[in-house]
């Protein structure tokens, strides 16, 4: 190990620390989820786009599935079923979702409402390197 | 035998021992933590060529071991040719520049962590630009952090075949084993 060396191996630490931390505060600064779209499908078809920090906290909006209206809220970058005709309310025991890739799917009314992100870190190389 | 007949026959050597480990690397399993991390096992003979022979004979090593290692084991042309040749050129590259014919101040390991590093980013950079997403950087730390142990050893190793690969006559350029102390060389 010359001094050269040293020098190195600590500025590949450094470097590694420093994207690291740099993409650890991205995401706490700018959540990806913000450009996200809440997409919701009725039967298959997308019948609504929000983009997610257009739906206000505490604002709801109902969607007509074939048992009936299913109503559901926005809050702070997030979106969840309030109520909805069907009988075993799964979708609205699930809670509050937000991240790309999350899905409220409600089988009986047939509503699916899930959150397309645009997060760039989704996707990964899906190619053998060698 | 003649001093330009050995060097032909070293560095054929060095470029089917480069397509083994080539191919050999691509059949172990992919670490579903880390896709792209990988031990840069053909990197070992990069680092001899360039020692022993320099930038010159390095530079036919790297394209002909590319070339072969991905025909052989049936990758020319695909995705991955493209993110192995694009890995190994740029770190062949960086390589050339920081030993500076063992007049530079790294050592044969700081040289292949260099290396590592210059593999690790020219691949991303590919990889980049095939998929059209510049999120893919987000491998990168993790990716070096792998790349810091791999190097250093496969460097390790490069130091110590050198010092197997005996100069004779002065046909060979003897190449400089900086930073690993005598001693541990001669047992």
């Amino acid at each position: 190990m010359t001094r050269g060396d040293k020098v190195v191996l600590g500025a590949v630490v450094v470097l590694a620390l420093a994207v690291f931390g740099y993409q650890g505060m991205r995401f706490r600064l700018m959540p990806p989820a913000q450009e996200a779209q809440v997409v919701v499908e009725v039967k298959g078809e997308v019948v609504e786009t929000h983009p997610l920090k257009d739906l206000k906290a505490g604002g709801q909006w109902q969607v007509k599935g074939p048992l009936g209206y299913s109503v559901y809220e926005g809050g702070d970058n997030r979106v969840r079923m309030v109520s909805s005709p069907c009988p075993d309310k799964v979708c609205v025991k699930r809670g509050w979702i937000s991240a790309s890739g999350e899905a409220i799917i409600c089988v009986p009314n047939q509503v699916v409402i899930h959150v397309e992100g645009h997060q760039e870190d989704e996707e990964g190389p899906d190619a053998l390197t060698q | 035998m003649e001093v330009k007949t050995r060097k032909l026959l070293h560095l054929s050597f060095l470029v089917a021992a480069g397509t083994a480990l080539h191919i050999f690397e691509g059949m172990l399993p992919a670490l579903s933590v880390l896709p792209g991390a990988k031990l840069g096992l053909a990197n070992l003979v990069n680092l001899i060529a360039l020692s022993f022979y320099g930038a010159g004979s390095a530079w036919w090593v790297v394209i002909l071991r590319v070339f072969l290692g991905s025909l052989l084991g049936g990758t020319l042309l695909t995705t991955t040719f493209f993110l192995s040749s694009a890995g190994a050129l740029g770190s062949m590259l960086v390589m050339i520049i920081s030993y500076s014919g063992g007049r530079g101040p790294f050592s044969l390991m700081g040289v292949s962590v260099l290396g590592a590093v210059a593999h690790n980013l020219s691949q991303l950079l590919m990889a980049t630009v095939l998929i059209q997403r510049l999120g893919i950087f987000f491998y990168l730390p993790y990716l070096l952090a792998f790349a810091l142990p791999t190097g250093y050893f496969v460097g390790l190793t490069a130091t110590y075949v050198g010092r197997y690969f005996p100069a004779k006559n002065g046909e060979w350029k003897k190449p400089v084993t900086k930073g690993v102390s005598s001693r541990a060389l001669n047992t």
